[in-house]
């Protein structure tokens, strides 16, 4: 009986130490593969940030500009602006005072570099908990 | 009057499953009446039959363009051909979730009125399938009717379907996907039948086999058919974008591919038990958690559906008492499910037992990658997002030790060990041709090949190998081949391998271009020939016209753009060419300033080869229904 549960104990014991390990290995993965999603009034332009990061924000009005293969606009969440550029041709859902989203990173000139761009299709622009009606409102 | 009366047979049917499972408990739990049992299974035959009455009264007023139903209203019109009226039906919350109910119902009535009603659990089986059914339908009729009207001002003509909607892809993919994610209801309340019934003796997943390969082959079609479509259609250029929409559909499908192969070992060993019960269980919950996702919108995704917390709020308080309930009654019989068999080490099962750890490994990790953001913003200010390269780092090791697992499973045999030696003299051809035909890929390529890629190729090969040296050795022994079997894991060895391919070798350029401009790269040349304006019924286009030529042969490419009046919304169509290899990709962008164009070429390689894949898949386990298993 004493065996028995001692044998119990620990696969119990193992099985633990196998999950953690595991979880550990997923999380370390993760902190180094994830992007910070921010939107334009949380970057800091006397601290850019020097990593990759995902960008939220509406595509302010008379901002878009093409130039060769380059787009160049402004995301806002009205009350900071980021002016963003991007090679390519954007998603048909891209236009002003629409929702878009961005992965790239701050170039020296304060330009954030994109090297993906996504339009949203529904009528969340913003990233998640901040409300755009309260932003209308006030 | 028609809408009302379409309305009322749902109220019906929901009231009449009810009725059924309250019968049903009653009898249950006295004396287990014979006529009261008829009773049980009758009214819930007749409420199924109310709710399909009242999805093809629905159908009819979609066909019909009855726009005083505010869902029609606002998603058909009258100008579209009636296939798109009727796929507008689940082209949003509401309608697509009185798909997925009736097809639920569609299911568990099928399979009820298929088993024999003297079989030991009939009763709880219906008990189960109309407490589930009258759950959904509560949640449909109070929270996000499709039934609701406009009156006495009835709109005359529709908003209409969103075009990229328009698609016969589209029509047909959540369809498919509906009846892949719901078939698992049968497996799921079967064993929770099961398991409360008590009898552990009963071999339950006999009958339960055919209809989770069913449901498996109708999964895997439609998550095809989703990213064919995102791919031609959306203009994405891809084929799987780690996206949470796409990751909470490919969870299920881990987990049923987890499950059906497990119930295989049961099957041939009689191990495995209570892990292929779990299995069952889990498929259908993570279908549900799926569905919760979609549909609460608590996940930032790029595409997500409906962002309404009421609804949020019910699928969670029922998907996880759903869940509970069903963790809660396997606990509770795991002691007495206690299996003497245990598996062998070496033998067939043990292989199919590792490669099943791996799935749950792997619906894990995506687990936490799409909970990560929502779990990091409870703790912090800011938010974050996880991408492809998160799951890629983590999907790349799994499938390595998966294929490996695969090719040395493929010689080995049920509830007995091979010896090593053997085993290592099996897996050596399939192992040097794989590693020989990656190196020549490394060796041969213009681009670098990265480790995940390399692991890829390797992988696909030698998955591929290994049967084609089983198969190849048919042809001169009379040795027993399981067709099916064979033909899936191609599909998938295939898979892995396109995948690679795909990644290393596809180019993609953004392009400026004027008339008569062209661009030349490699011994491809591309030439920018005009550009016409038209218009059409209800849309207006620009299209440009474009000559890709390439080593002789000539390709005429036709990408547009367009402007759809009722809505003013723009959509690109992509014109793809396609040879052995790859598909020729290209998209219109803007005009700018001096009068020139926007282009992305893409050359997609291997690409019809993913699909292909999938279509081998899906291929093989229907074969399974035909062919004969020895």
């Amino acid at each position: 009986m004493l065996e028995h549960r001692k044998n119990r104990l620990k696969n119990i014991f193992l099985i633990l130490l196998c999950l953690s390990i595991g979880v550990g290995f997923i999380l370390y993965s993760l902190n180094s593969k994830i992007d910070l999603y921010l939107s334009p009034s949380e970057i800091d332009f006397q601290n850019l940030p020097t990593t990759r990061i995902k960008l939220g924000g509406v595509v302010k009005k008379n901002s878009i500009r093409y130039e060769q293969t380059l787009v160049n606009f402004t995301l806002t969440d009205f009350s900071g602006e980021i002016d963003v550029i991007f090679e390519g041709i954007p998603p048909d859902l891209f236009k002003e005072n629409s929702g878009a989203v961005v992965l790239g990173r701050f170039s020296l000139n304060k330009l954030f570099v994109a090297e993906e761009l996504f339009a949203k299709h529904d009528e969340n622009y913003m990233p998640p908990n901040k409300n755009i009606s309260s932003i209308y409102d006030s | 009057m028609i809408p009302e009366f379409s309305h009322l047979l749902a109220i019906l049917s929901a009231g009449l499953m009810l009725y059924s499972s309250l019968i049903g408990i009653v009898n249950h739990t006295s004396d287990k009446s014979h006529k009261l049992r008829q009773l049980t299974h009758n009214t819930f035959n007749a409420a199924a039959f109310f709710l399909f009455l009242s999805f093809a009264v629905y159908i009819y007023l979609a066909i019909q363009d009855d726009f005083s139903v505010a869902y029609i209203a606002s998603h058909s019109n009258s100008d579209l051909p009636i296939f798109y009226k009727v796929s507008s039906i689940w082209s949003a919350h509401e309608g697509s979730m009185f798909l997925w109910i009736t097809f639920l119902v569609g299911w568990l009535w099928l399979f009820i009125n298929h088993t024999k009603n003297d079989h030991e659990f009939f009763e709880l089986i219906i008990i189960f399938s109309a407490i589930l059914i009258f759950g959904f339908l509560l949640f449909l009729l109070a929270t996000s009717s499709p039934f609701e009207r406009i009156l006495p001002v009835t709109p005359l003509n529709g908003a209409d379907i969103n075009p990229v909607l328009q698609d016969p892809a589209l029509a047909i993919h959540p369809p498919m996907l509906y009846l892949g994610y719901v078939g698992f209801a049968i497996p799921f309340i079967y064993i929770i039948s099961f398991l409360i019934n008590g009898n552990f003796a009963f071999e339950w997943h006999r009958e339960i086999k055919s209809w989770s390969l069913f449901a498996w082959a109708f999964l895997t079609a439609g998550i095809g058919l989703g990213s064919w479509w995102a791919y031609y259609e959306l203009g994405w250029g891809g084929y799987w974008f780690w996206d949470p929409v796409e990751n909470v559909a490919l969870m299920p499908w881990l987990a049923a591919t987890a499950f059906t192969h497990s119930m295989h070992a049961l099957n041939k060993s009689k191990v495995l038990k209570s892990w292929t019960l779990f299995l069952g269980l889990s498929v259908f919950t993570l279908s549900l958690f799926g569905a919760f996702i979609v549909r609460s919108g608590v996940i930032d995704s790029v595409h997500s559906f409906a962002n309404d917390p009421e609804r949020g709020l019910f699928l969670l308080i029922f998907v996880a008492l759903i869940t509970l309930f069903a963790l809660t009654i396997l606990v509770i019989r795991m002691p007495k499910l206690y299996n003497n068999k245990t598996v062998v080490s070496g033998s067939k099962e043990s292989y199919l037992s590792l490669n099943n750890i791996l799935m749950v490994t792997s619906i894990f990790s995506i687990f936490i990658g799409v909970m990560y953001p929502l779990i990091y913003e409870t703790f912090n200010s800011n938010s974050v997002s996880v991408g492809p390269p998160f799951y890629n780092t983590i999907f790349a090791p799994l499938i390595f030790i998966a294929a490996i697992i695969i090719s040395i499973s493929i010689n080995s045999s049920w509830q007995r060990t091979n010896d090593l030696k053997k085993i290592f003299k099996r897996f050596f051809v399939p192992g040097i041709l794989s590693v020989l035909s990656t190196y020549f890929i490394y060796t041969s390529s213009l681009y670098n090949l990265s480790l995940l890629q390399a692991i890829g190729f390797f992988s696909g090969f030698l998955i591929i190998f290994s049967y084609l040296i089983v198969m190849f050795n048919k042809l001169f022994d009379k040795v027993y081949l399981n067709w099916p079997s064979t033909i899936s894991h191609l599909g998938f060895g295939l898979l892995l391998l396109s995948i690679a391919a795909n990644s290393t070798f596809s180019i993609e350029k953004n392009l400026k271009m004027n008339i008569n401009d062209s661009f030349e790269f490699g011994s491809s040349k591309l030439t920018f020939n005009n550009i016409q304006f038209g218009n059409e019924d209800n849309f207006e286009r620009i299209r440009a016209s474009l000559l890709f030529i390439e080593n002789g042969k000539i390709f005429q490419l036709t990408p547009e753009k367009r402007r759809y009046f009722t809505r003013g919304q723009i959509t690109s169509e992509t014109d793809i060419k396609s040879t052995f290899l790859k598909d020729i990709y290209i998209n219109i962008g803007e005009q700018i300033e001096d009068n020139s164009w926007t282009f992305r070429l893409q050359l997609n390689y291997f690409i019809k080869w993913i699909w292909f894949s999938i279509f081998l898949m899906t291929f093989g386990i229907l074969m399974r229904f035909f062919v004969r298993a020895q």
